[in-house]
């Protein structure tokens, strides 16, 4: 079953910290230029997702729902 | 070594000064800790969504605790919840995590500014110290005032100790009188590249965004090559 949330890396605001790769690196890596991005969106489960976002210290991980609604960064 | 979740008992805190505090950590469950020189925890804060990174100062060989440092200056949830903490008192965090670590460079080169030291202690404690490492090291440390500085007699004794290190403490706003480096790390690092070979250096560096952005241009204009620019930025 596919997830209900989906992860957007904000590029400008990744620093390289990798902890959303620690929690779930199924779903994260870090490019060549020390930069997080976007692997697969069902290969972690949601509550991973939304961990591994909120474990960002800048807040670069944006984690939206099945109906588009950003759940994190809380608005 | 995949994330673990573990509790921790505060074993010991040290105030260096108003800004800094390092904290020792026992672990109660799981009660050994793997990870390697340059990774860091992430502490989970009561009351907070999320956690907050910070970097073990510690060496791998310390399996049974952790020796953290905060820079309590920026007044974050986690630097208040750390500086609020009493022996005996217990913590959650996630670890190992990061990917700042030492590769196979011939030759290594450390820059740090303010706690940006943490990882770097732990790197040097790792490589001189446990590995027994030989390959020639350069760590350029910078603060703002002299009393900011802690740990300076524990690279001191490492550099004396140890031929390969060679260890700068730069300050900003040094008092009149101090003998090292003063202004920049930049500034200091200028003064020494005659003695590097570019081409062979790993260079590690942590603190700010401005200091690192600041070093890696100076590096690449050196002649160094982006992928042997490692850092980890701090704020």
């Amino acid at each position: 079953m596919p997830n209900k949330y989906k992860v957007t890396v904000l590029r400008n605001k990744c620093i390289g910290a990798a902890s959303c790769v620690a929690i779930a690196a199924k779903t994260f890596k870090l490019d060549r230029e020390q930069k997080a991005v976007v692997l697969s969106q069902d290969a972690d489960s949601d509550d991973d997702m939304l961990l591994a976002a909120q474990s960002c210290p800048t807040a670069a991980i944006v984690v939206t729902d099945e109906n588009g609604k950003q759940i994190w960064p809380l608005k | 070594m995949s994330l673990q979740n573990f509790r921790a008992r505060v074993a010991d805190y040290k105030q260096w000064s108003p800004r800094y505090q390092s904290i020792h950590l026992e672990l109660v469950e799981p009660h050994r800790i793997e990870f390697v020189a340059g990774q860091y925890i992430m502490l989970k804060v009561p009351g907070v969504v999320g956690v907050r990174q910070y970097s073990i100062a510690s060496a791998p060989s310390m399996d049974h605790g952790l020796e953290l440092l905060a820079d309590i200056v920026p007044g974050g949830k986690g630097s208040a919840y750390l500086a609020k903490l009493k022996p005996g008192d217990t913590v959650e965090f996630m670890a190992p995590a990061g990917a700042f670590v030492i590769n196979d460079e011939p030759q290594l080169l450390f820059v740090a500014t303010g706690s940006g030291i943490a990882p770097i202690k732990s790197m040097i404690t790792d490589l001189l110290v446990d590995k027994k490492d030989t390959r020639q090291m350069w760590l350029y440390w910078g603060m703002r005032h002299p009393e900011d500085i802690f740990w300076f007699d524990n690279f001191a004794r490492l550099a004396e100790e140890y031929e390969n290190l060679y260890f700068d403490m730069v300050l900003s706003q040094p008092k009149p009188g101090w003998e090292l480096c003063q202004g920049r790390v930049t500034d200091c690092l200028r003064t020494h590249e005659h003695k590097w070979d570019g081409a062979k250096m790993g260079a590690y560096i942590c603190g700010n965004r401005k200091m690192i952005e600041e070093v890696q241009g100076w590096l690449i204009k050196q002649g160094m090559t982006q992928d042997r620019i490692h850092h980890e930025q701090f704020y």
